[in-house]
Formats: C-alpha cells, sequence, structure tokens
C-alpha cells in the first residue's frame, strides 16, 4: 500500500468537504508531475500538499478548489524556490545530476577550432591522365633519335605488310 | 620529416613482395587461360570463345590475388614470429608505460539503437577503467540522427551514462543538426572543433568493441612508431545468434587470421583502412585527409562515400604510414543479421568503392593504394565479370547446339576436323579454380590445429573440421545470390542511380517470408528461366551450372531459413561454428551479452517507451529540462518561423503526439521556448484524453 493510498484517508477524516473533484484532479497531477521527477512518495505528498495550499492561498478572490494550470503554476513556484533544498537532499541521483547542471549543461567540452581544408585532389583525372600521357608521348617522340628510329620501323612495317600480300 | 619516412625499412622489402606476388598471379592466371581456351570447342578462335577467356582470366586473377595473399599469411604465421608487423615494434608487456597524448574515442552514429550503443560505450570505458589509463582518453559520442525520437533517447542514454559512470566531462554527446558529408563529415566536424585537444583519435563503428588493453596497445604503438599516421585492426565478428551471422563470424575467426597476416606481408605500411576499430593520428588527419567533393552527380560524383579508402590514401600521399595490426586483440564488431542486411550494406559499399575508380589516376596517390581501390571495385565488378561469363559461356552452349558443325572448316581438306571436347582438361581446370578458392581454408585449419593448436577455442578438431566444410557448403549456396546483387549493384552504380546512406538494422531480427519474395524473387525467376532453356537445349552443360542455378531457384527460402536465430541456436548447440568468444568469453563480451539481455527500460509512473523520444522530452520533466540545456542559447527566430511553431504546437497539443510527423517533431525539438511551453501547457492541460494520448495514466474517479 503506498502513502498516496493511505494520505486521502487522513484528510478525508478532518476535511472531507475539501475532497471536491477539481482538488482531486489537481492532486493527481502534482502528485504525478512530482513523481516523474523521481522525488520520494513522501517528499512527494509533502511537496503536493504545500502546492495546493499555496494555490489555494493565490486564490483568494475565487471560492471552490484550485483548478490542474493553478497546482501546477504554484509547483512550479514552488520548485523554483525548493530547488536549493532539494539538490541538499538530493532525492534521487539521476535528479540530482540533472537539476544540478540544469542551467548552462553542456554534453561538450569548449571548443578549440582548428581547420581542415581538403588538400589538392584532381577532380578529373581521367582527363589529367590523359593529357599527361600525351605530352610525355609527345616529348619522347618529339626526340629526333627516337623520331628517326620509329620512322624506320613504321617503314619496315609497311615493307613487311605490302611483301606479304 | 621526409627523412624520417624515407628510411623506412618496410620500403624495399614490400616492392620486392609485390613484384614477386604478381609475378604469381600472373602465371597461375596465363597457365588458366590457355586451359581454358584449349577447352573450348574452337580453342578460343571466335570472338565469343575471345571475350570468354578475357573475362575468365580476369576472375581468375581476382580469385588468385586471395589465394595467394592467404598462403603468404600462412607463411607468415607458421613462423609464429612477423619482424615486420607493427604490433612487434612495441612489447605486449609494455602495458605500464604512460602515454603522453590524449586520446578520443569517436562513436559516430546516425539513428542506431541507441540502447546497444550505450551498453556497448558503457563496457569498453569499463574496460579502460580496469587498466587504470582512463584519464588519458575521452569519448565522443557524435550523432547524425535525424530520427527526432532517436535524438532524444541518445541524450537521456548519454546523462544516464555520465550519472552512473560518474563521467561527466569524459564522456561527450553531440548532435549535429545537418548530417553533411556522413561520417566523414561528423568526424571532420569533430576534428574542427576539438581535434586540437588530442594527439589520437580512434573511431568506432555503431557496432563497435574493443578492450580496453587493446586500446592502450594501440596507443602505444603509435607513440612507439612516430610514422604511423593510421593504424588498422582487424575486428572480430561476435555475439550473433543467426544462421548466417553466425557462418559469417566463423569464417571471419577462422580465416581472418591468415588474410590478416597475408594483407601485411604485401601490404606493410600501405595498408588498408576501414573507417572503424582503428586509431589515428590526429594532426596529420586534419592537415591532409579532409575529402574534397567529386565534381558531377551521385552516384559517380558529389561526396566521397565509402571514405576510409581516400583517407587512408590522402594520409599516405602526404607521407605517413598506414598499418594493419592483424595481431592485435580485442577488437570486435557484429556481422549484418540477415543476408538481406548483408546485401544492403553491400550496395552503399558498392556504390562507394565504384566511385573510387574517379580517384584511380588521381596525382601523388601511391601505386599500392590505386591497386587498393581497384581491389575494393573488384570486390563487386567481379560478381558482374562473372555473370558476363556465365551469360558468354551459356550463349556459346546454345550456338554449339543449334549451330551446323562444319567438319571441313579448310577447303579441299582430305579430312573432317572432328568437333573435340576434353572432359578431364574442364575437370582439371574445375579442379584447379576450387584449390585456388579453398585452399586458404583448408591452410587455415592446419594452421589452428597444428601450428596453433587451437581447436579446443573452436569446440575441438572434429567440430572445426565440419564448421569449415559445412561453412564452404554455405559459401557454394549463397555465392551465386551474392554475385546476382552484386552485379545489379554495378550496374545501376553504373547506370547513374544512385543509393541513400541509411543506418543498418544492425539488431537480431528475421526476414520475413514477403520481404524475401520481394527481394529475391526476379533472381528465383532468372534462375528457372535459365535452368530450363539449359535443360532443354544442352542437358550437360545444364548439369555443370546446377550449383549456380539450384541456388538461385532456392534464394528465398535459403535467406528466410538463413535468417533464423532458432536455426542458429541448433548450430550451436550442435556446436557448429562455434567461435573462441563464445567458449571462452572476455568479461567485456560476457557483460554485453547480459546487459544486453537484460534491457527494455520502463518510465513509470507515466508509461511511455524509451523509443517515444519526442513524448517523453514534451512529458518528462527531466528529459524536457535536459534536451532544452543541451540546445544551447535561445537564437533569435523570423517572425513566419515562430508563427509555424506555434501551430504545431497547438496540434500537438490538440491531437496529440502521433499526429506529428518526424520533420514537425524536430521542429518542435529545435525551440527550446516551444518545448517548454508545450511541457507546461500539457502538464497544465484539463483534458485527459488529450493527456492519456501523451501518456499520462486514465482519470482517477476519486481518492
Amino acid at each position: 500500500m503506498s502513502l498516496l493510498d493511505s494520505f486521502p484517508t487522513v484528510q478525508c477524516e478532518r476535511k472531507p468537504d475539501l475532497i471536491s473533484p477539481d482538488w482531486q484532479e489537481a492532486f493527481h497531477r502534482v502528485f504525478l508531475y512530482l513523481q516523474t521527477l523521481n522525488v520520494p512518495e513522501e517528499k512527494a505528498l509533502e511537496f503536493t500538499r504545500e502546492a495546493l495550499r499555496l494555490a489555494g492561498s493565490n486564490r483568494r478572490d475565487t471560492a471552490g478548489s484550485p483548478s490542474i494550470p493553478e497546482a501546477m503554476c504554484a509547483l512550479r513556484e514552488l520548485l523554483r524556490k525548493q530547488l536549493s533544498l532539494l539538490r541538499k537532499e538530493s532525492f534521487s541521483q539521476k535528479d540530482a545530476f540533472l537539476h544540478e547542471n540544469l542551467n548552462g549543461l553542456s554534453s561538450m567540452p569548449p571548443l578549440n577550432r582548428g581547420f581542415m581544408v581538403p588538400d589538392a585532389i584532381d577532380l578529373i583525372p581521367w582527363r589529367t591522365f590523359l593529357v599527361r600521357s600525351l605530352k610525355r608521348a609527345a616529348a619522347i617522340v618529339s626526340r629526333p633519335l627516337i623520331f628517326l628510329i620509329l620512322f624506320i620501323f613504321l617503314i619496315l612495317l609497311f615493307v613487311l605488310l605490302t611483301l606479304w600480300k | 620529416m621526409n627523412q624520417l619516412f624515407d628510411n623506412a625499412a618496410w620500403k624495399k622489402v614490400s616492392r620486392i613482395r609485390r613484384i614477386f606476388l604478381i609475378t604469381l598471379i600472373l602465371i597461375t592466371t596465363v597457365v588458366a587461360c590457355l586451359f581454358m581456351s584449349n577447352i573450348l570447342p574452337h580453342k578460343g578462335s571466335t570472338g565469343l570463345e575471345v571475350a570468354m577467356v578475357l573475362v575468365f582470366g580476369a576472375l581468375f586473377a581476382w580469385i588468385s590475388i586471395g589465394f595467394w595473399t592467404a598462403t603468404a599469411g600462412f607463411v607468415t604465421l607458421m613462423r609464429k614470429y612477423d619482424r615486420l608487423a607493427i604490433t612487434s615494434t612495441c612489447l605486449e608487456n609494455n602495458r605500464q608505460g604512460e602515454l603522453s597524448g590524449r586520446t578520443a574515442i569517436l562513436i559516430p552514429i546516425c539513428n542506431e539503437e541507441v540502447e546497444r550503443v550505450f551498453t556497448r560505450l558503457r563496457i569498453t570505458y569499463q574496460s579502460l577503467e580496469a587498466t587504470g589509463k582512463l584519464q588519458d582518453f575521452d569519448f565522443f559520442i557524435l550523432s547524425d540522427s535525424t530520427n527526432p525520437d532517436t535524438w532524444v533517447e541518445e541524450e537521456a542514454a548519454w546523462a544516464e551514462l555520465c550519472q552512473t559512470l560518474g563521467a561527466v566531462n569524459r564522456i561527450f554527446y553531440r548532435h549535429r543538426r545537418v548530417n553533411f558529408k556522413y561520417k566523414s563529415g561528423n568526424i571532420a566536424d569533430f576534428c574542427r572543433r576539438w581535434g586540437k585537444n588530442y594527439h589520437y583519435m580512434i573511431v568506432f563503428d555503431a557496432d563497435s568493441m574493443m578492450t580496453g588493453h587493446s586500446l592502450i596497445r594501440m596507443v602505444q604503438v603509435m607513440e612507439r612508431n612516430q610514422t604511423v599516421g593510421i593504424l588498422q585492426t582487424a575486428p572480430l565478428g561476435v555475439n550473433r545468434e543467426s544462421a548466417i551471422a553466425r557462418v559469417q563470424q566463423f569464417a571471419n575467426h577462422v580465416y581472418g587470421p591468415i588474410f590478416g597476416a597475408g594483407l601485411n606481408f604485401i601490404q606493410l605500411g600501405d595498408s588498408f583502412f576501414w573507417g572503424h576499430n582503428a586509431i589515428i593520428r590526429v594532426a596529420p588527419f586534419m592537415k591532409h585527409c579532409s575529402l574534397p567533393r567529386l565534381s558531377g552527380k551521385p552516384p559517380l560524383g558529389g561526396n566521397i562515400l565509402s571514405h576510409d579508402f581516400v583517407e587512408a590514401a590522402l594520409m599516405r600521399r602526404a607521407g605517413w604510414e598506414v598499418w594493419l595490426a592483424y595481431d592485435l586483440e580485442g577488437s570486435y564488431e557484429e556481422m549484418p543479421p540477415t543476408l538481406l542486411e548483408e546485401l544492403k550494406r553491400d550496395r552503399r559499399w558498392c556504390q562507394g568503392n565504384i566511385q573510387h575508380m574517379r580517384l584511380l589516376f588521381s596525382k601523388g596517390l601511391f601505386p599500392a593504394h590505386r591497386a587498393l581501390f581497384l581491389h575494393g571495385a573488384m570486390a563487386y565488378v567481379s560478381a558482374l565479370l562473372w555473370f558476363l561469363f556465365l551469360s558468354l559461356s551459356t550463349a556459346e552452349a546454345i550456338v554449339e547446339v543449334i549451330r551446323v558443325p562444319d567438319y571441313f572448316p579448310v577447303m579441299l581438306s582430305l579430312f573432317p576436323t572432328w568437333p573435340v571436347w576434353h572432359p578431364q582438361w574442364a575437370l582439371t581446370l574445375l579442379a584447379s579454380t576450387g584449390i585456388i578458392l579453398f585452399m586458404p581454408k583448408f591452410l587455415s585449419l592446419l594452421l589452428i590445429i597444428f601450428r596453433q593448436r587451437r581447436s579446443r577455442e573452436f569446440g575441438g578438431i572434429i567440430k572445426l573440421f565440419l564448421g569449415v566444410m559445412a561453412e564452404i557448403f554455405f559459401s557454394f549456396l549463397f555465392a551465386p545470390i551474392r554475385m546476382l546483387f552484386h552485379s545489379k549493384f554495378v550496374f545501376i552504380t553504373l547506370v547513374g542511380r544512385q543509393v541513400g546512406w541509411t543506418s543498418q538494422q544492425r539488431s537480431e531480427h528475421e526476414t520475413f517470408w514477403l520481404e524475401a519474395i520481394r527481394f529475391h524473387g526476379p533472381g528465383m525467376v532468372l534462375g528457372l528461366i535459365w535452368g530450363t532453356v539449359l535443360f532443354f537445349i544442352n542437358r550437360s552443360f545444364f548439369w555443370w551450372n546446377t550449383p549456380i542455378i539450384v541456388p538461385l531457384i532456392l534464394s528465398i527460402p535459403l535467406s528466410v531459413l538463413s535468417s533464423s536465430t532458432s536455426l542458429g541456436k541448433v548450430f550451436q548447440k550442435l556446436g557448429l561454428f562455434l567461435i573462441p568468444e563464445e567458449i571462452n568469453p572476455p568479461w567485456e563480451l560476457h557483460l554485453l551479452q547480459t546487459m544486453t539481455q537484460n534491457q527494455e527500460a520502463s518510465f513509470a509512473p507515466i508509461l511511455i517507451s524509451a523509443k517515444e523520444g519526442f513524448t517523453r522530452a514534451v512529458v518528462d520533466p527531466n528529459i524536457n529540462a535536459l534536451h532544452r540545456s543541451l540546445l544551447g542559447k535561445k537564437r533569435k527566430l523570423m517572425p513566419s518561423i515562430m508563427k509555424r511553431r506555434q501551430e504545431l504546437l497547438e496540434k500537438a497539443l490538440t491531437q496529440g503526439p502521433k499526429t506529428l510527423s518526424p520533420k514537425e517533431k524536430k521542429e518542435l525539438l529545435l525551440d527550446p521556448q516551444c518545448l517548454l511551453q508545450l511541457h507546461e501547457r500539457l502538464w497544465e492541460t484539463l483534458d485527459h484524453t488529450i493527456a492519456q494520448k501523451w501518456g499520462f495514466p486514465p482519470k482517477r474517479n476519486s481518492l
């Protein structure tokens, strides 16, 4: 049996007229919020009661129980005030971690900028390769001796082919 | 620095070894081609036969590379000591030495399974902590996730990990809003922001895991060898349960070492970079390895996809060495769980590797790296060549049946020329091809049994032998299916159709029948038509081709069955495909298995699954605060954007999270003000139906 189940019974015995549907809804919503924050039940009940009391006192001019928006507003106000207290008590490690770093928590170290620029790389290597090869070939062929040898070779080839037929 | 590089002794050795290897490959290929031309009906004299011999030659050269590499690896490992292994420069017992440089461990992720990634990271962290050298390392989770739910899930997992390990300011998380240049852009982004803080970076994949000792050894090797720019480890496949993945990881463990040693034998300081499980010297990487954008449109132009090969080539071009630490233990990865996942990955790799052809003649690259580009492309182009060879041989077989034999090809001849076929030559060629293909597997077996005496780590000699035989059978079955898909990938890349760079499905899952029919249906139909035509036209040729036709026809059930984890478990029970990490797992892997089994977190009191990151960011006050805090400074927005976001907020509040598209969710997540407003207004809502849509428990009627 959770504390939540026992809490309203105690309240009901004392002031049954206060347990209106609005109050119940606001109670549940605020308590749920605190539970998602991993606040232990006992502490959550204490906060819930305090938030509802605060919400009630904030709407002195109107009658009835505080609504969910009013209760949640009051809870947020309360949490802001009590943040340091919550932190000290560190009701759960997870919350302690998050709340402690709520302002300015960063998942990254400070920047230490460098640069990374692509090295020159030939983006059309086929064309460059072809041009380079042709240039090399032209340079070789343009030498007189090589040109002469090539010329003789071609003549011989031509003669041979003619004789073959 | 250049003098330092020039004095490297390995360069001379590598030149001799490479010339020797090329000679061996050429001799084997020429002999095989001569055999092939003699087998053909017209002794390779027709155009069709010339084409067949040429394609056969290219294919035979390709498999000869594997054979001779494995043989070189076998010889190296038989000698037990490799003086040119990079790890031999830094002895194993030198673990206590101080590390002078700081190292960043990078985990680039993109829409991965968050729990698995963070569990691996946690174990790597703990393993490193156990070495006592944690203070020299930082961890960076570099997220490119585009899925808004995954983004929030990653942030929550990061916060929890930092809190449980006490690792704030040791484990960092960065989410890029635009995943420009994919993984390489992600790493470059890290380098530009924080690269100057580190001497080295160790790059992980989403499925990578390394032990603390191997991480330390890598850093030590880098410190000992100041000319090494990239040091790649040979990761071993682990942790898989599906049948096909178990076969793959077994093959990886049994054959991997001799291929690794063989690659190192030939490449030495001109080695590979596979993009993960490797350590990189940050300064030269930043200076020389930024990738340019290729001219033209994708798939052959645009951003370089398989960036790792190019980065290795650029590092080498700048004079830094790239080594493969093939004998470094404690480096793990996971195999794709199904054949379809493997093929999806291959499609991306295929496109990336073919794109490298554009860099083949780039000025300044080392010949070895040009060869690696060619090698990478051939890994897929070879499939198309095989397909071409089969098509040509089928055409030849059909033509031979249809055509009337010409017994007197030379006019006025007294004697007819009979078409002669030598089946014994064909069998000899088949046997030699078999030896080239399967000998490396038997060499690995011999090495494990007789030299390393590690057969017990694979379940004993008999189970190891049976495992190898079964693996060969599986290779036989899957080779034609892979061939067909790879041919298709090469073809569609060459005709200019590109593929998206989506994240891989890495967790265990099985292939559904419908999915298999959709993917393998065309291949099965092709196999049926091809088989029927051959059966009726040339029966003897049909029987020769049954090892290819039958797997194609059976591709659908093969794909489904091979993805089955129950079949994988049956293999495990029988002791087949066991790997040393299963018989005697290191504590890191043992812990990983235990932790992945106990996952599936619950978020009481509000019932929102961990996967619903966006809903959690709106509802859970902790996650909301965390996410807003990580978004950083508030930005000034144009009124039109603010208006659009306000409309989105109203839509979310009135219709619930399920009506929002991922793009809309992402837009809301990018705005801290909107997110806070959404959170507060949701908690204040009086409408219980809406509240329930966001995961609130049903209304309680009374206290």
